[in-house]
């Protein structure tokens, strides 16, 4: 009898881990692994398409510092080129260099006239911001969640999310407003293994479901994580240096 | 009684040619003052009404802090939107209506094209109390919103056109009659919700017609998850006359956490509009007073000379020196009073002919037609009166002076 009771507490306890099914806190922490290392630069190029068919690309670096700051360098076309944003906390400020002199700019705004929203980007903490759950699958292989946000501060009410089985690496989310209304949905490809053990999707397409023919591409050309990151580079006196 | 009074009205009927000419100066000079007001007038009351009993109210309410950077449109600071609040302020003598509004700022789509817009969340079971023309811009086929509404917008007409939207009794191919509306809350979160389109604005302002979608306030505040929050408090005035007492009553009452402005202060272009009008109707009548006394003064000057032998035999009979200066100040009486009076009916004949039919007016920025009513402005209408007699008088004091300065025996000798 005792070997039995231990027996279906052992199998109770293994349950999960049986049917291979993680909590839905293991893949939201997976998640900010991945998209979201805590330190981390990178090189990328941003296409946004516009309803006219029109497109534009940008070039642009990224550090990201901690939970809290980050900072983006515009490279290129030449109309942009030379300005910031530096995040820290939840301010935003924008530096132009032909004023120089840097503006602050709500969280909400999106990324440089594209459809990813400065929150799409520089703040990816699923874990913090939203309390999720596994749904049943549509697309094979994966695992989906719905994710509803914690507070009112996020930047989407809902966010759904499919990852893959094998590493936990995101497929495609979509992203919902308080009334239910789909906002935006992201497809991730071309996963990279950019440092030895680290591999993440190098291209989201971000979508605008409200107004179809726009989206926004993001591809990463390279990105180090760790870097060194000193305090400094993220306090306004730094913009433009 | 004196008989110079009579001598006065006979001495104007006698000249009757040099008479006419003054008349006629200064007839044409009040009816034309008399009518350029009344244009003006009817002008400043089309715009007026709009502003103030179609879109800002008399007075509006924000929280303290909310003006200064109205610019961005801010969410916060906000208002409670609760019957505690509105008792208060209708409490207020002066005070004829209360209505609260949110405007924000967002995306309008209609799933092709996107663009910015500024959204109005009205109360529609209490907005008319606080405009009371609340709906006149909406086009024909539309409709003003309606208590009840919950997804429904009115869209600037030119937005509208260039989405190609349309009231959905208006529907034809390759139209749309629904757009989505995208915001985002005050601490940042995105939301969107879709409406349909009730009907069309038409206004003067041309931003109003571009930018301006009205939706009713209960879905303005789930959009924003702004729950039983406004910006702004929307006051009528019983009488616009007593604005800036109602709006200090209102400060006194509110207390410092509250701001109170009036409409003026809310649509300074509005303001500047009508500055502007009144300082160049103010320049065009000086003009004609200038023409007016210009006119007396010669037939005045005309007059003494041609009655230096009369004015002579007057002295010589004993008549005294200031009775003469008062003879010559009554007969310019005289045509002033004349003149005036049918300068004010033609004026008034030619407003209220106008005021009935209307002046079509283009509108500024849009393709619509509004009608210009002028009006008369029984204070101003006086004021023109008394000045055209005024004026007559002091034109005519110098030639009168002069006469009554002749030497009676060289004025006797005179030819």
């Amino acid at each position: 009898m005792k070997a039995f009771v231990l027996a279906v507490v052992a199998v109770m306890a293994a349950g999960p881990a049986l049917a291979g099914e993680p909590t839905p806190e293991e893949l939201l922490k997976r998640y900010d692994e991945v998209m979201g290392p805590r330190t981390f630069e990178a090189e990328s190029q941003m296409t946004a398409w516009r309803e006219d068919g029109s497109s534009r690309t940008y070039e642009l670096r990224m550090l990201k510092a901690g939970e809290d700051k980050s900072r983006i360098w515009f490279k290129s076309p030449a109309s942009v080129k030379g300005q910031e944003i530096l995040r820290v906390g939840d301010n935003l400020w924008i530096y132009l260099p032909n004023v120089k002199r840097a503006t602050r700019m709500a969280n909400r705004e999106s990324f440089q006239g594209g459809d990813f929203n400065n929150a799409d980007i520089l703040r990816v903490n699923y874990s913090t911001d939203y309390a999720g759950k596994l749904l049943p699958s549509d697309v094979p292989e994966t695992w989906a969640l719905e994710l509803k946000a914690k507070t009112q501060e996020t930047a989407y009410d809902a966010i759904k999310l499919w990852v893959r089985k094998a590493d936990g690496l995101p497929v495609k989310a979509q992203y919902f407003g308080t009334s239910g209304q789909m906002l935006r949905s992201a497809e991730f490809s071309d996963y990279t293994e950019f440092e030895k053990g680290y591999t993440r999707p190098a291209k989201i397409v971000m979508r605008n479901e409200l107004v179809k023919s726009r989206r926004s591409e993001l591809v990463l050309k390279s990105l180090k994580r760790g870097v060194e990151a000193p305090a400094q580079r993220f306090t306004q006196t730094d913009l433009g240096r | 009684m004196s008989p110079f009074p009579r001598m006065a009205v006979r001495n104007v009927a006698r000249n009757r040619r040099r008479s006419l000419i003054t008349l006629s100066a200064v007839l044409l000079g009040v009816t034309a003052v008399v009518t350029t007001r009344g244009i003006t007038d009817g002008f400043m009351r089309l715009m007026v009404d709009d502003v103030v009993k179609g879109r800002t109210g008399a007075l509006q309410i924000h929280p303290t802090g909310y003006m200064a950077s109205v610019e961005a449109l801010p969410l916060e600071p906000s208002l409670p939107y609760d019957e505690a609040l509105l008792a208060r302020i209708e409490a207020v003598p002066g005070v004829a209506g209360v209505s609260g509004r949110l405007t924000f700022s967002g995306l309008v789509s209609n799933g092709v094209a996107q663009t910015t817009f500024v959204g109005r969340g009205l109360d529609p079971a209490r907005e008319k109390r606080a405009v009371p023309r609340f709906g006149f811009e909406v086009r024909a086929g539309g409709r003003v919103l309606a208590p009840g509404d919950h997804a429904q917008a009115l869209l600037g007409s030119e937005l509208a056109r260039s989405f190609r939207a349309v009231p959905t009794r208006q529907m034809t191919e390759g139209m749309v009659d629904r757009v989505t509306l995208a915001a985002s809350s005050p601490k940042g979160q995105a939301n969107s919700m879709d409406v349909a389109v009730e009907g069309l604005t038409e206004s003067t302002l041309p931003f109003e017609n571009k930018r301006v979608v009205a939706v009713p306030l209960k879905l303005a505040q789930e959009l924003l998850g702004m729950d039983g929050r406004v910006t702004e408090l929307v006051v009528a005035v019983k009488d616009l006359g007593d604005l800036e007492e109602v709006a200090a009553q209102l400060r006194v009452a509110l207390g410092p956490a509250y701001e109170v402005h009036t409409w003026q202060e809310l649509q300074p272009f509005v303001r500047d509009v009508i500055q502007r009008q009144r300082f160049i109707l103010g320049v065009i009548s000086a003009i004609l007073f200038v023409i007016i006394l210009t006119g007396i003064i010669n037939t005045m000057l005309m007059s003494v000379f041609e009655r230096v032998r009369e004015i002579g035999t007057m002295l010589a009979v004993g008549v005294k020196r200031r009775q003469v200066l008062r003879l010559f100040l009554l007969e310019a009486m005289v045509l002033g009073v004349v003149g005036g009076v049918g300068g004010v009916a033609l004026g008034a004949a030619i407003v209220s002919f106008l005021g009935a039919k209307g002046i079509p007016v283009e509108n500024l920025g849009t393709s619509g037609t509004t009608f210009v009513r002028p009006e008369l402005d029984l204070l101003f209408v006086g004021m023109a009166f008394a000045v055209a007699v005024m004026g007559a008088v002091l034109a005519a004091a110098w030639p009168a002076w002069k006469a009554s300065q002749l030497n009676p025996v060289d004025a006797l000798r005179s030819n």
